[in-house]
């Protein structure tokens, strides 16, 4: 009998309680989830040829590599799995920019369980 | 045993120690991951250990650069609402808020605050988890 191949997503975060506990969501909704802790990593990942993730959750701000432009840099690269945002920002347009770059959602944080499934399960 | 881990977590809320975000981390704790809220809690004690650290040495350079506390109090409060701590998240507003008003005492006093909160929780958080796995 074979089992049906789990999803496989990425999280990119500087944080790394907001990894683990990203991580453990995800891993609640059945994905294979990876991390990473700035968006430089996850370009240089995808520049490589290395990236091939069905869903990225990433922070807006990084050290090296902000969300925002890590997901610019991942559209112009031809990524076109779902992206999500997540940010403690209450800035407008620094959340606009970020939903610009192009991210198929924008959440708050802390991340909200329900919130998250209602996403994932809306594709 | 039971009952006293019952009462003790109930008063993380009550109190107004923690919320729903504490809640929905203790939803997502299962046979696969039985310790999962201990491993978060243990990560963010961890981490904020470097956190304090940095705060505490920007708070000892003069004169404060208000912008660089702001942003290192941005990411405790981060990690702090990440675990539903809410007095601690309060105070780390508090503290933002003295920065963004470039007022260096009510930063150092609201700093002390928030240490003292991260400490209250801390102790009770960790009788809290040495009581449950006693009672596992």
């Amino acid at each position: 009998m074979t089992s049906a191949k789990r999803q496989s997503a990425l999280v990119v975060d500087d944080d790394p309680v907001t990894r683990i506990i990203t991580r453990g969501l995800l891993n609640y909704f059945g994905f294979e989830v990876s991390t990473l802790n700035d968006g430089i990593e996850v370009v240089n990942m995808y520049e490589a040829g290395k990236g091939h993730f069905d869903l990225i959750i990433t922070d807006m701000e990084m050290p090296v590599m902000n969300g925002i432009e890590a997901t610019k840099k991942l559209r112009s690269l031809g990524v076109g799995c779902k992206i999500i945002g997540v940010s403690s920002c209450d800035d407008e347009t620094s959340r606009r920019h970020f939903m610009e770059a192009g991210l198929d959602h924008l959440f708050y944080k802390p991340l909200n369980v329900t919130k998250l499934q209602s996403c994932l399960e809306n594709n | 045993m039971r009952k006293q881990i019952a009462c003790l977590r109930n008063s993380f809320f009550d109190e107004g120690f923690l919320d729903e975000q504490f809640l929905q981390l203790e939803d997502l704790q299962d046979d696969a991951n039985p310790n999962f809220v201990e491993e978060i809690v243990t990560s963010f004690y961890g981490d904020s250990v470097r956190l304090l650290r940095n705060l505490e040495m920007a708070l000892e350079k003069r004169p404060f650069d208000f912008c660089k506390l702001e942003n290192y109090m941005h990411l405790f409060k981060g990690s702090s609402s990440s675990i539903g701590a809410i007095k601690v998240k309060r105070e780390c507003t508090r503290f933002q808020d003295y920065c963004k008003a470039g007022n260096a005492e009510g930063c150092i006093n609201s700093y002390q605050q928030v240490k003292q909160e991260h400490a209250i929780l801390r102790r009770k958080l960790e009788t809290y988890f040495k009581l449950a796995r006693q009672a596992a």
